[in-house]
C-alpha cells in the first residue's frame, strides 16, 4: 500500500473535475427526490453502480414503471463501456508487486472521470503506485458523489419550487453540454443525433421501453450509417 | 428487500460484471472490433435518447416549464461553455440558472 499515492489521488479528486462531478450528482439527487426515490437508494447506487448515466437510467425507468428486466438490460448496456475501459486501463496500472485480486477490487474504481484522469496521469507515476493513486482518486470522487447526491436530495426538498426546477435540470444540462463538447469521432456524433431523435419519438410509442429501444435502434442505425460513410462508393 | 433494493443489487452486479470482465480479458482481446464499436454506438445513443427525452418530454417538476425554455437553456449552457474558456461547471450553472430565470419570468 502506497499511502502517499492514495492521498495524492484523493487530493486531485477535489479539483475542477470534482466540482463538475458534484454539480451533476447534486442534480441527480434532486431528480431522484422529485421521482420519489428513497435517499438510501440514491446513496447506495452512487457507491455500488458508480456511473451517473446508468444511475439516471435506473431512476428514470423505475419512475416510469418499466419492467425490472428492461431496466437491468438498459443499465447494463449503458455501462458496457466499462469493459473496454478496464481493458485499456489495466496495462497502465499493472505492476508485479500486486496480487491479481487487487485489480479486481480496483476495477470498481473505474468510471468516466477516474478513467480519463488515470489514463493521463498514470504513466507519470511509478508503476507500483498507480493502483493506489487510482483508488485514492476514485475514493475522493465517490465521496463527492455521495455527499453531493445527498445534498441535492435535501436541498430539492427544502428550497422554493422556483429554484428547484434549476436543480432538477442540472443533470440533463450537464449531459447535454458534456456529450456535445466531448464528441471526438464522426461515429459518436451520428450516434448522439440518432439517439437524441429516437429517444423522444419512441417515448411516445412505449415510455417504458423507450430508453432501451433508443439505444438499440439509434445505435445500430448510427453503426450502419457510419459504415456506409466509410465504404467508398463505386 | 424492497423491489427497488433488488433492482439496485442486480444493476450493481451487472455493472461490476463489465469492470471485472475487462480486468480478466485485458491483454487477451482487441477492443477495436465491430462488437465494441456497436456497443459504443448503443451507449451514446441510449444516453442521448434519455437526455433529450428528459429535456423535450419531461415528467414531474420539469414538465411545468415550457419546452422551448428548456431547449434555450441548454443552448445558453452550450454557448457559455465556448464563450468562457470551456468551463463545464460554468456551462451547467448557466444552463440550469437560465431555466430558473426563464421560468420565473414567464
Amino acid at each position: 500500500m502506497h499511502a502517499a499515492a492514495f492521498r495524492t489521488g484523493v487530493r486531485e479528486a477535489f479539483g475542477v473535475p470534482g466540482g463538475v462531478l458534484a454539480a451533476s450528482y447534486i442534480g441527480f439527487g434532486a431528480l431522484a427526490y422529485s421521482s420519489a426515490i428513497p435517499l438510501w437508494i440514491v446513496i447506495a447506487s452512487t457507491v455500488t453502480i458508480w456511473a451517473l448515466p446508468g444511475q439516471l437510467v435506473m431512476v428514470d425507468m423505475w419512475q416510469l414503471g418499466a419492467p425490472l428486466i428492461a431496466i437491468l438490460l438498459a443499465v447494463m448496456l449503458t455501462n458496457a463501456r466499462f469493459l473496454p475501459m478496464a481493458v485499456t486501463l489495466m496495462p497502465v496500472i499493472r505492476d508485479r508487486s500486486h496480487r491479481p485480486w487487487v485489480y479486481y477490487a480496483a476495477a470498481q474504481c473505474i468510471a468516466m472521470s477516474s478513467w480519463i484522469i488515470c489514463m493521463r496521469r498514470g504513466p507519470e507515476l511509478p508503476a507500483a503506485e498507480r493502483v493506489d493513486y487510482l483508488c485514492g482518486l476514485a475514493a475522493g470522487f465517490i465521496a463527492i458523489g455521495v455527499g453531493a447526491s445527498a445534498i441535492g436530495y435535501y436541498i430539492a426538498e427544502s428550497i422554493p419550487q422556483v429554484m428547484r426546477i434549476g436543480m432538477v435540470f442540472l443533470a440533463p444540462v450537464y449531459f447535454f453540454v458534456f456529450l456535445i463538447v466531448e464528441v471526438r469521432t464522426r461515429m459518436a456524433a451520428i450516434a448522439l443525433v440518432c439517439g437524441g431523435i429516437a429517444g423522444p419519438l419512441l417515448y411516445q410509442l412505449t415510455p417504458q421501453w423507450s430508453v432501451l429501444l433508443a439505444g438499440f435502434i439509434g445505435g445500430t442505425l448510427a453503426f450502419g450509417l457510419n459504415r456506409a460513410w466509410e465504404r467508398p462508393r463505386e | 428487500m424492497s423491489d427497488i433494493g433488488l433492482l439496485l443489487l442486480l444493476c450493481a452486479l451487472g455493472t461490476y460484471m463489465w469492470r471485472g470482465l475487462g480486468v480478466l480479458l485485458s491483454g487477451r482481446i482487441s477492443i477495436h472490433g465491430d462488437l465494441f464499436t456497436w456497443v459504443t454506438c448503443v451507449t451514446y445513443s441510449m444516453i442521448a435518447g434519455l437526455v433529450m427525452r428528459i429535456i423535450v418530454l419531461p415528467s414531474g417538476l420539469l414538465a411545468t416549464s415550457l419546452v422551448w425554455h428548456r431547449l434555450l437553456a441548454c443552448m445558453l449552457g452550450l454557448a457559455a461553455y465556448y464563450l468562457f474558456r470551456r468551463n463545464l461547471l460554468l456551462a451547467v450553472g448557466v444552463g440550469a440558472g437560465s431555466l430558473v430565470v426563464l421560468n420565473y419570468l414567464r
